[in-house]
């Protein structure tokens, strides 16, 4: 399984970390941090990741600016 | 500046035109479509040669002709139903804006779930739907050439828009000779909001070259062909000009947007309830004049479009002035209703005010204007009596 | 009863006296906003007797809000000249309220030579106390000489020798809660320098032994609304970036738009940002014992502040955020986080804000004083302001002065203010904000990344300006604007907190007219300051050279800029 904000999904082998956000609709947006296991990753680098079994992944939404 | 024209749709054109609808369709790889049109083109007939042009090309048709004007959130989610149960793998819309807009929301929910409201704003995460081709029937909102569609959410009653990929067409048909039937006052309607598409495309602040030479052909035509189509609606020449001129606007506002006019038109139409391109029309004279403070040497195009004799030397007022002027007698060549006709009374127009700043469309303002700015716009327009 | 806590520098007096009616519904940035138009002459010398220096709370302070006890520091700016509010965070704001001081206002200038601080018992005692012990001493050594006097319950509002020096860009540091380290800064527009003009040292406030309670019109109402919105702000917080990493990981957007600046706002993209950035950051603070996820008040539930540690583990420096990072790091071509932690930490010992010696420094590199990316040398720099060298002088009074003494024709400043961590031809509803906003170049003013259409665009930047500025004004009367971002989608229930608090109907228009009230006198007491619509202006050189990351020139025009702020 993997995790993807709190929530769980099947894990499938070869898939990379952008197939996996992005069955959930969501899309390259500078204002999304993805987390992978505690580490952020740019966006264009996520479909050169595979996910791992038990990988967990938070999107955190930049809201404001200080 | 960096600008950007983004938007495109592939479009065929001219007198019978639309007798390559089945073809175009089997093109598009497509066997079997939702036809999607209202009663009223059914009852004149066009809906159905359209339908008989398919059939004939061997591509099958599940047809809809529930579409309503300001088409409701429920009727598409309905229709989408439809779509769906019918395993239907591609969408034609036949007639105005709202034909068009039904069939975009429709495609929006092909592979996206219900309700459409969820999906307002601009979206770059719909997944993909089937190809749609358009055959406008009205000259006009240029929706078949627009990533957009206006919807009316029926929970609130208010109208919002869904922008994404999902709603551009694969081709738009532009035959005038589906236009030749169109009553006067419709006519007008429609021709002066492509007007108004035009017009703010060129003052957004937000326009690109090709925008821009795209609206100022707009303007050029619909100001020479317009008041023809309107007093002689079988002028063919005039109807074929117009529905050109239409996507030419639509093409122009899609890529850098519509402004004020629109704001007001907005909350004008669904306030009064009256027509789009009636109500766009009632400020524009005056929401030109007041961009000319920025845009002066875009709003100078359109006086000069509009054969407009403008100085080298004149200020940003003066151009705004002139075409303004110019504006106004568009409006009243072409039988537009007048304040007195719409039979608004002043103050009911100045309660509208404080809501036209809510519509999505007064942000893209190319100069903020005040809420108590808008109430003199409303005041100035309503003392012209245009 | 709330009190007004009068510190007169002339007379050497303290005295509480009665909160006025008048001022009964407001707080923070509006409070601050209509003070000084009725009490301060805006044509006054900012470093004279007619200045004052006004501290205050939110208007919900004293409640359980959450974020609610963040402290206002205004009165006209030796910077800008115009008005001035720096916030803060930080525990002195939760000790006033808690005092049942509502706000102080520092008034007059001494006759004598001497140092003072205002010391606030247990008891709720007010006293001014001789503070020449204290001369010279920086900020990190005052509150450890405090905590010696006065014990670990207290909060210490403070200057360092920056503001003794009265260098224009002095900041004035509150103590967190908990260790009660000076980090948190209300740095912007050189209030240290008017609190050190007025040769007040700090202010020390003791936790009291019996807290105030403020009167609520509907407690019941209050406590309930008040619980339901700390549940949506702690939920939304949940997601937000700077809770699960800090401020730092703002970075992660900015570094690859070319919002971040770099070399001066050059405009350039800093493929190196990554060694400054979230990730660098979380791997140090997880092998030096440091910590993220830290409260900078008590209640707060967004929790964005951190302790970072050097490499042996020990303490360096804490509110480790963004802006100094961005300035200090990409826009000096310096790419090692430790070097600009420490630089963190000599700003906030001596009293000085980052972004304003971070933007010098850079000119300083630019100019060839010291080389680009040379970390130690920029250290030497803010040395020399703690030393007071001649250049140490000038760096204390801010980019614009070192600029023009340099020869510098690239001089990143609105109304004489450095500008923030985010290069305006980028995000240009942003630089809109910089030009437009009473405060100058103020990022948390108004900052509209992500939030129009395309940043480097034209597109509803102007109405997203507006609509922020507006949205800005009110949360800095209300809370932590990162906790007010949080709560955006129930915002009606700040006007239910204001008619639980104050009585009245729950009017939206009460919150959102009190942002609108606060930008119109601001503006109106910059007018009679001697503003004019010349000081709204983006330097030139953001509209001639194009960012060579997007090709974008701010091309936002002054007709345009001129009715941003139109009502």
């Amino acid at each position: 399984m993997i995790i993807i904000d709190g929530k769980s999904y099947p894990y499938q082998p070869d898939t990379t970390v952008l197939e996996a956000v992005s069955q959930l609709g969501i899309q390259s947006d500078n204002m999304v941090l993805v987390v992978i296991d505690g580490r952020v990753m740019p966006w264009n680098q996520l479909d050169q990741e595979l996910i791992q079994d038990g990988v967990e992944i938070r999107l955190l939404h930049i809201v404001s600016g200080g | 500046m960096i600008t950007s024209y983004e938007v495109f749709v592939p479009a065929l054109m001219g007198s019978g035109s639309s007798l390559r609808t089945g073809l175009k369709v089997r093109e598009l790889g497509c066997n079997k479509v939702l036809v999607v049109y209202d009663k009223g083109l059914k009852d004149v007939g066009i809906s159905d040669k359209i339908v008989e042009n398919l059939n004939a090309a061997r591509i099958e048709t599940i047809c809809f002709d529930g579409v309503l004007p300001d088409p409701p959130d429920i009727m598409i989610e309905g229709a989408a139903e439809l779509a769906r149960e019918g395993n239907i793998d591609g969408i034609v819309a036949v007639g105005g804006g709202s034909a068009i807009d039904t069939a975009k929301g429709i495609n929006v929910l092909i592979h996206n779930q219900p309700p459409i409201a969820q999906y307002f704003g601009i979206r770059n995460d719909l997944k993909p739907g089937v190809p749609m081709v358009f055959l406008p029937t009205t000259s006009g909102t240029g929706s078949e050439v627009t990533n957009m569609c206006v919807i009316t959410h029926m929970a609130t009653g208010a109208k919002n828009s869904v922008t994404s990929r999902v709603c551009i067409g694969s081709i738009a048909i532009l035959d005038p000779d589906l236009t030749l039937g169109l009553p006067s006052q419709i006519t007008a309607a429609t021709g002066f909001d492509a007007f108004c598409h035009a017009a703010e495309a060129l003052t957004s602040g937000h326009e690109n070259p090709l925008s821009d030479a795209l609206a100022r052909d707009a303007i050029r035509t619909i100001s020479d062909y317009l008041p023809i189509a309107v007093t002689d609606g079988c002028n063919s020449i005039a109807r074929e000009k117009m529905i050109i001129a239409s996507m030419l606007a639509g093409m122009a506002f899609t890529n850098a947007l519509v402004h004020l006019g629109h704001a007001f038109g907005h909350t004008i139409g669904a306030r009064f309830h009256i027509s789009h391109g009636i109500a766009c029309a009632v400020a524009l004279p005056q929401i030109i004049e007041f961009a000319s403070v920025t845009e002066s040497h875009k709003v100078r195009m359109i006086g000069e479009c509009m054969d407009v004799e403008i100085a080298k030397d004149a200020t940003p007022e003066e151009i705004g002035n002139l075409t303004s002027h110019a504006i106004l007698k568009l409006k009243k060549d072409i039988n537009m209703p007048t304040m007195k006709d719409l039979d608004f009374t002043l103050e009911d127009l100045l309660k509208i005010a404080p809501l036209v700043s809510q519509d999505l469309s007064f942000a893209l303002s190319p100069r903020r204007m005040t809420t108590s700015q808008v109430a003199e716009i409303l005041q100035v327009a309503y003392d012209a009596n245009g | 009863m709330w009190s007004t806590l009068n510190i007169n520098m002339k007379n050497l007096t303290v005295s509480r006296v009665p909160f006025p009616d008048k001022y009964r519904e407001m707080g923070g940035r509006g409070l601050i906003a209509q003070y000084m138009m009725d009490h301060v002459p805006p044509t006054c010398d900012p470093l004279g007797e007619e200045n004052k220096l006004l501290i205050c709370t939110t208007v919900f302070a004293g409640t359980n809000l959450t974020t609610a006890h963040r402290i206002s520091i205004g009165g006209k700016s030796p910077l800008t000249g115009g008005i001035k509010e720096s916030n803060a965070g930080g525990y002195a704001a939760n000790l006033l309220a808690g005092q049942g001081i509502r706000m102080a206002v520092v008034e007059g200038l001494p006759d004598t030579d001497g140092l003072w601080l205002v010391h606030v018992n247990a008891k709720g005692e007010v006293a001014l106390e001789d503070a020449t012990a204290y001369e010279g001493t920086n900020n990190y050594e005052f509150v450890d000489k405090m905590h010696e006097k006065y014990g670990k319950n207290i909060a210490t509002i403070s200057i360092g020798s920056a503001g003794e020096r009265i260098h224009r860009i002095a900041s004035i540091q509150i103590s967190e809660f908990g260790e009660g380290y000076p980090s948190r800064a209300a740095a912007r527009g050189g209030m240290g320098s008017v609190m050190g003009s007025k040769r007040l040292k700090a202010i020390v406030i003791e936790k009291p032994e019996t807290r105030f309670e403020p009167e609520y019109a509907d407690r019941e109402t209050f406590k309930a609304v008040c619980t339901e919105l700390n549940k949506v702000i702690a939920t939304g917080a949940k997601a937000d970036p700077f809770r699960n990493i800090g401020t730092i990981a703002t970075i992660e957007a900015t570094g690859l738009s070319g919002v971040l600046p770099v070399e001066n706002f050059s405009g350039k993209l800093f493929p190196e940002y990554t060694e400054v950035g979230a990730n660098k950051f979380l791997t140090n603070l997880a092998s030096r014992g440091g910590r993220n996820k830290q409260i900078c008040q008590p209640g707060c539930v967004v929790k964005c502040s951190n302790v970072y540690n050097d490499k042996e583990g020990n303490y360096l420096t804490s509110g480790f955020e963004y802006e100094t990072i961005a300035l200090f790091g990409p826009n000096c071509r310096i790419s090692d986080l430790d070097v600009i932690a420490r630089m963190d930490r000599i700003c906030d010992d001596c009293g000085i804000d980052t972004i304003e010696v971070a933007n010098a420094i850079a000119i300083s590199m630019e100019m060839g004083k010291i080389p680009w990316g040379d970390g130690e040398a920029a250290i030497g720099l803010l040395q020399e302001i703690k030393d007071g060298t001649e250049f140490g002088q000038l760096l204390g009074n801010g980019c614009e002065v070192v600029g023009n003494a340099l020869g510098c024709k690239r001089i990143p400043v609105v109304k004489h203010q450095g500008m923030a961590g985010y290069d305006p031809r980028n995000t240009k509803g942003t630089g809109i904000t910089y030009a437009t906003s009473p405060q100058g170049a103020d990022h948390t003013a108004g900052l509209t990344l992500g939030r129009a259409m395309a940043d480097t665009g034209r597109a509803a930047q102007g109405y997203a300006s507006n609509k922020l500025q507006v949205a800005m004004a009110f949360a800095d009367s209300m809370m932590c604007i990162f906790a007010f971002a949080n709560c955006v989608p129930s915002m009606p229930l700040l006007a239910d907190l204001m008619a639980g608090l104050y009585g009245g109907k729950p009017d939206i228009t009460r919150v959102t007219g009190m942002g609108v009230k606060t930008l119109l006198t601001e503006k109106a007491y910059n007018k009679m300051a001697g503003m004019t619509e010349a000081d709204d202006k983006i330097p030139e050189f953001f509209k001639t050279e194009a960012s060579p990351a997007t090709g974008s020139v701010f091309d936002v025009g002054d007709a345009e800029l001129a009715c941003i702020l139109n009502f």
